[in-house]
């Protein structure tokens, strides 16, 4: 997978934001693969003293996916700002870590296996240094703002 | 013994192999917080830790969540709302079956794989 010396920063890609953005940066992206570092930080929602449940990392892995389709997006509408990617389903996730250190660098490797924009479907997996932490198959809603107002106006 | 970090716990109830409980999502929740600015929603994975907390209610012991499987997101959880989260026993030893609703709309839905906590 190349390494990328030229990328947005990751504000531009995913919409989270303080203690709910755990992306780092973006490191290597190929076609349909892309590889970043991040963290949960200290002071996440979901900390439980030093360390967060590992099933919390599935956060790092999505927005991980969610950068890959922004990135994706982007050859086609290369102003597009970043985007909701929603998590609309899980297929299947194996959770080898019983939790994450808190503010520990961790590796998201993604791989688009199919959909039809904006609906996407990826397998992730989450490392601490060399050690697994999860794998999964997370699929994605990719939902601009005028979506989301159609949400709240049907409730 | 309460198994819901971060939501208020309104009534909770376990008979015949299932767990149900009523919960109210404060909007001023730190789950909320940078997700996402503008249009805060509930993260996916609170959702499972709904479900885990409803797990743990209905084995009345401490879990690891060591998989998952079919899950499905079906509607948007926002500050303020009401969940309803319900646990019952599937087929498999350490197998547990969840529903989380809202406002009688389902949530999501989908198989937790658990494991008794050695620390428990």
């Amino acid at each position: 997978m190349p390494v990328l010396e030229e990328l947005p920063p990751v504000e531009a890609l995913v919409p989270h934001r303080g203690p709910a953005l755990l992306v780092d940066r973006v490191v290597a992206m190929s076609e349909d693969r892309l590889e970043c570092v991040g963290r949960i930080p200290v002071d996440s929602a979901f900390a439980d003293g030093e360390a967060a449940p590992c099933f919390v990392g599935l956060e790092l892995a999505a927005q991980a996916a969610a950068a890959l389709e922004a990135l994706r997006h982007r050859r086609d509408f290369p102003n597009a700002g970043p985007q909701i990617g929603y998590i609309v389903g899980i297929r299947e996730g194996r959770f080898e870590m019983g939790e994450i250190p808190l503010g520990q660098e961790l590796r998201a490797q993604v791989r688009l296996l199919g959909g039809a924009s904006p609906l996407a479907m990826h397998e992730v997996r989450l490392f601490h240094g060399e050690i697994p932490c999860l794998s999964a198959q997370v699929s994605t809603y990719r939902a601009g703002r005028a979506f989301l107002a159609t949400l709240k106006d049907a409730r | 013994m309460h198994h819901y970090r971060g939501f208020t716990l309104l009534e909770a109830s376990g008979a015949a192999g299932a767990h149900r409980a009523r919960l109210r999502l404060e909007p001023a929740s730190p789950l909320f917080a940078g997700h996402f600015p503008g249009h805060p929603v509930l993260p996916a994975i609170a959702h499972l830790g709904l479900a885990l907390g409803g797990a743990r209610g209905l084995e009345d012991r401490e879990l690891t969540l060591v998989g998952v499987r079919g899950i499905r997101f079906r509607r948007l959880v926002e500050p303020g709302e009401d969940i309803e989260v319900i646990v019952t026993r599937g087929l498999e030893a350490g197998a547990l079956r969840f529903e989380l609703r809202c406002a009688e709309t389902l949530a999501s839905s989908g198989m937790l794989v658990v494991r008794a906590d050695a620390r428990a």
